[in-house]
């Protein structure tokens, strides 16, 4: 600093090809791409061919969105300094309400007027529990632990309450397409391509994941918003010297998370056309566990959408392996949690590189 | 409030110093119990380092934070530019061309020189950040500081305490603070990096800023300040010009030995 300007060495905007690659390899989202590569490799020669093929892979895109919705919002929650335990008791919560109200008002109005109604229930279920969680924790300093292990048990506690042992199955038909509804089919006829690599039959909630990373990779790289949620976690008290409401970065990523869970839940609901209060389990260890491996930090300030992304991809590609593999499904938990581990290992020691250096 | 006398004739008045850009007068805070600040004064003009000296607990930083809106002070008067002036909050400081640099610098460790020199005025073109305009104007400077960073996408938790210092500086003069005020800027920093502070904060100086630097170190403050004003338990005891006084006076007001 401030030695004389023959000694400053060039600002390295154009670093040489070694120095580029391996900055390129320390970062975490190409890391985890490598490791879902070998991965893949290694399933298909252990005997399951059609392990993400063209079978394969349109199934797995449909039974990880529901996740993806949640996970993407998780991960900003992560990046900005919190966390939300109360993801399944919120998506659970909703799915109840969806049941509920169908059942009670099924015939006295119209089926779409209906259909709506049901929508904007689950989703407020989530957005009352996502404010309640932002406001306990910005406005009464309460601990984020606690207070959303608190909000889990009672959204929990109340989907069962209200779901009174029941289950419910009278829904109206078309609610199904939710997320049934296949929008590529008709394109699938003009373009036969598109059906052999059956993109044509991918259901609705993949759109909607697609839609819900774009806006989430587009908020946290491109907008100033994005940027605050990063300053916020990375150091509270120094973002909000420097004019950053952190408390509205948290509330609104409560809220976000909450509004996500809460339609996980009605996709869930509108696949099943059933509405049993345990529908969802273990959600916010999956989620939570995948933004992690993605590289998001429990400390906050780091962390990525793609990275989340391919995390969570990581979490169900072992779910499906597992399986198809023929190995025993009891055992899935215990990988999954080795594989979370050795994560968090990794993370540990490359700090600790970086602090000795 | 009682409206301040506004000195017009400056230009008249050739060979007068030129007046105060800041002066914080009779201000007063407390914590509770804890009566950080009685009855505290400073001032500051253009082109003017004052050192703002005191024991421990003396009530420096807390005098830096009410000037930077981190802290209300329950009474007393600000004076920026000759016209009294209420700053609630860190926004209003940086409207009055008031900028600090903490003591542990309120920088964002996990983010790269660019976040740090922006964060809170991110650039946007139609809502979207600029991040090629934020990363020139980075460029520049750190440049123009004659600051020495690998690169300004360098995470900050990567750079040494110098650097850290040097980033936080430069974040505030880009934003074209006029007065700077500098909580302990040496404290961390090894010898070297200590010098080549002292000489960026003397590089400010030159470029006209009214600059308050708080240090514990007495060889710092006289290598720099032009002024030295000395806090004991929350109140200014006075305000000495270097070339008229020594370090054994300062630090008998420092302790109030006098008095005993
Ligand atoms: N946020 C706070 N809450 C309560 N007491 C405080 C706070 N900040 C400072 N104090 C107290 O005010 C007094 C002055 O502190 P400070 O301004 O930090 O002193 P200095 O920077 O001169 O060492 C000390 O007694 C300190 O304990
Ligand atoms: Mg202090």
């Amino acid at each position: 600093m401030a030695v004389s300007s023959d000694k400053v060495k060039p600002l390295d905007d154009k670093p040489d090809a070694e120095s580029r690659l391996r900055r390129l390899l320390s970062q975490r989202e190409v890391q985890l791409l490598l490791v879902l590569v070998v991965f893949t490799v290694l399933v298909r020669a252990g005997g399951a061919q059609g392990f993400l093929g063209p079978t394969h892979f349109p199934i797995f895109l449909s039974q990880v969105a529901p996740d993806m919705l949640v996970v993407i919002p998780m991960a900003m929650l992560l990046i900005g300094g919190m966390f939300d335990l109360s993801v399944t008791g919120v998506a659970n919560l909703s799915v109840v309400l969806v049941g509920w109200t169908f059942s009670r008002l099924l015939g006295t109005m119209d089926d779409t007027l209906l259909i709506i109604l049901v929508v904007a229930i689950g989703l407020t279920a989530g957005l009352i529990v996502g404010a309640i969680n932002g406001l306990a924790v910005t406005r009464l300093r309460m601990n984020p632990l606690m207070t959303t292990l608190a909000t889990w048990w009672m959204a929990q506690g109340a989907a069962t309450g209200v779901a009174g042992g029941e289950s419910r199955h009278n829904f109206v038909g078309s609610f199904r397409d939710i997320a049934r509804f296949q929008p590529l089919r008709d394109l699938g006829e003009t373009f036969p391509f598109l059906q052999e690599m059956r993109i044509s039959t991918l259901p609705m909630p993949v759109f909607y994941a697609a839609i819900v990373i774009f806006l989430g990779w587009l908020v946290l790289n491109r907008t100033r918003f994005g940027w605050h949620i990063y300053a916020t976690g990375s150091d509270r008290r120094g973002a909000a010297l420097n004019g950053v409401n952190v408390n509205r970065i948290t509330l609104i990523g409560f809220i976000a998370t909450g509004l996500a869970a809460a339609m996980c839940g009605i996709v869930w609901a509108s696949r099943l056309t059933s509405a049993p209060p345990n529908t969802l389990g273990g959600l916010e260890l999956r989620v939570i566990a995948a933004a992690v491996i993605g590289g998001a930090a429990l400390t906050g300030g780091e962390g990525s959408v793609l990275g989340a992304v391919l995390g969570l991809f990581f979490m169900h590609m072992i779910r499906s392996a597992t399986i198809q593999l023929g190995l025993p499904v009891y055992w899935e938990f215990f990988v999954l949690g080795a594989v979370l581990f050795t994560a968090v290992a990794f993370d540990a020691w490359t700090k600790r590189r970086a602090d000795t250096q | 409030m009682e409206a301040p006398q506004l000195q017009t004739e400056r230009e008249g008045d050739a060979g007068v110093a030129p007046e105060p850009l800041l002066i914080a007068r009779n201000i007063t805070k407390s914590f509770g119990h804890v009566q950080a600040l009685s009855n505290a004064y400073i001032d500051v003009r253009a082109g003017e380092i004052v050192a703002l000296v005191g024991d421990n607990g003396a009530g420096k930083s807390t005098l830096i934070k009410v000037l930077s809106g981190a802290h209300r002070h329950d009474a007393g008067e600000i004076l920026v530019r000759g016209q009294s002036v209420s700053i609630n909050n860190p926004n209003d400081a940086f409207d009055l061309g008031i900028a600090t640099v903490y003591q542990d610098l309120a920088l964002l460790p996990s983010r790269d020189v660019v976040a740090n020199l922006y964060v809170g005025r991110e650039l946007t073109n139609n809502g979207i950040l600029d991040r090629r305009k934020m990363t020139e104007e980075a460029n520049r400077v750190v440049r123009q500081l004659r600051t020495n960073l690998p690169s300004v996408h360098t995470p900050v938790r990567f750079l040494s305490g110098g650097q850290r210092q040097a980033v936080a500086i430069a974040r505030v003069v880009h934003f074209g603070a006029e007065i700077l005020l500098l909580d302990e800027p040496t404290a961390a920093l090894g010898v070297k990096e200590a010098h080549e502070m002292l000489t960026l904060i003397e590089h400010l100086k030159e470029q006209d800023k009214g600059i308050i630097v708080v240090s514990h170190n007495l060889a710092h403050v006289f290598r720099i300040c032009d002024r030295i004003t000395v806090l004991r338990h929350g109140q200014t005891v006075g305000t000495l010009i270097k070339e008229e006084t020594d370090s054994t006076e300062v630090v008998r007001m420092i302790t109030g030995a006098d008095l005993l």
